[in-house]
């Protein structure tokens, strides 16, 4: 390590304290190794030892300051505040867990439970059109055979079979459009309760926040 | 040195050390450093504290192109080192007392 690496070093380990005390320590230290001169570089900064803890001194001086002053709040507190929010936050939480977990457990549960009856749902209207569309090719099959020996029978047969692929034509329109506002329908839910998921940790950090 | 230095000692020493004359930082450090083994590091939030409480004041003079910061002592720093002197003197002469008494001297 050299002058300018100590020092640079020195000065982001002080970026807590106010910029007056910084600018003085710094003056300090750059000053002392101008005295000591170039030569003397190493020697100085063997006998300084790590800028952690030449910054933790004049920190902690800094702070025995600012607890002298009237009315002034020493710098490092309110950081202190915060470590003790975060510190309660997981305390909350491992104290919740019990509580909070089978709720969440059931809460997926259901998720899940809505998830797979929709599928199911979507599933057998898919089924229920392929079947009604095969009974109609395999009616219209019949039905062209059938022409040919008892012409009322064939055109029966054909009929019905365009009916069923109507029938199942219809069936895919509505199990489409059902299956597009299911999708987005699930979307929406799982949503809602990753924001409310959120918003409910939020609100946890906060009131943990306010503990102290 | 095996004895810890506190800060009322330091005071003293720095004060005194002031009394015969200005210094800037670096000879003041080498000083102390040679008598009482202390670092620069040690002697900065002293001479700060001494500043804050009226006990010394700093003026600076440029010296080759650059800045050195001199220390000096004041009215109210040249009573507290009168104190300090006469409290050292007792406090020396009790430890002499414990221990030296021990060796026979």
């Amino acid at each position: 390590m050299n002058r300018k690496e100590f020092l640079g070093q020195l000065e982001a380990q002080l970026s807590q304290i106010p910029p007056e005390e910084r600018a003085d320590a710094m003056a300090w230290y750059n000053e002392y190794f101008d005295e000591a001169g170039p030569e003397n570089e190493a020697k100085v900064i063997a006998e300084l030892g790590s800028p952690v803890r030449v910054a933790a001194r004049i920190k902690a001086d800094a702070a025995v300051r600012g607890l002298g002053e009237a009315g002034t709040e020493p710098g490092p507190r309110p950081r202190a505040r915060k470590g003790i929010g975060v510190f309660w936050t997981v305390v909350l939480v491992i104290l919740a867990l019990p509580v909070a977990l089978p709720i969440f457990l059931g809460l997926f549960s259901l998720f899940l439970g809505i998830v797979v009856t929709l599928l199911a749902v979507i599933v057998s209207l898919v089924v229920a059109v392929a079947a009604a569309f095969l009974c109609g090719l395999v009616a219209l099959a019949g039905g062209v055979s059938a022409l040919f020996v008892h012409v009322p029978t064939g055109v029966f047969y054909l009929g019905a079979g365009f009916v069923a692929i109507g029938v199942s034509l219809l069936l895919a329109l509505l199990a489409i459009l059902l299956s597009r506002a299911l999708a987005a329908g699930v979307t929406g839910l799982f949503g809602l309760m990753r924001r409310g998921g959120k918003a409910a940790f939020r609100r946890g950090v906060n009131g943990g926040g306010a503990y102290e | 040195m095996g004895f810890q230095v506190g800060s009322a000692l330091l005071d003293a020493c720095v004060l005194s050390v002031l009394q015969r004359e200005d210094a800037y930082g670096y000879v003041l450090t080498q000083t102390l450093r040679e008598t009482l083994g202390v670092s620069e590091s040690t002697l900065y939030p002293v001479l700060k504290r001494l500043k804050r409480d009226g006990f010394l004041t700093t003026y600076d003079q440029a010296y080759q192109g650059r800045n050195r910061r001199y220390y000096t002592i004041t009215g109210r720093g040249m009573q507290q080192a009168e104190i300090y002197r006469r409290d050292w003197r007792v406090y020396r002469d009790n430890v002499d007392k414990l221990v030296c008494s021990g060796g026979g001297a």
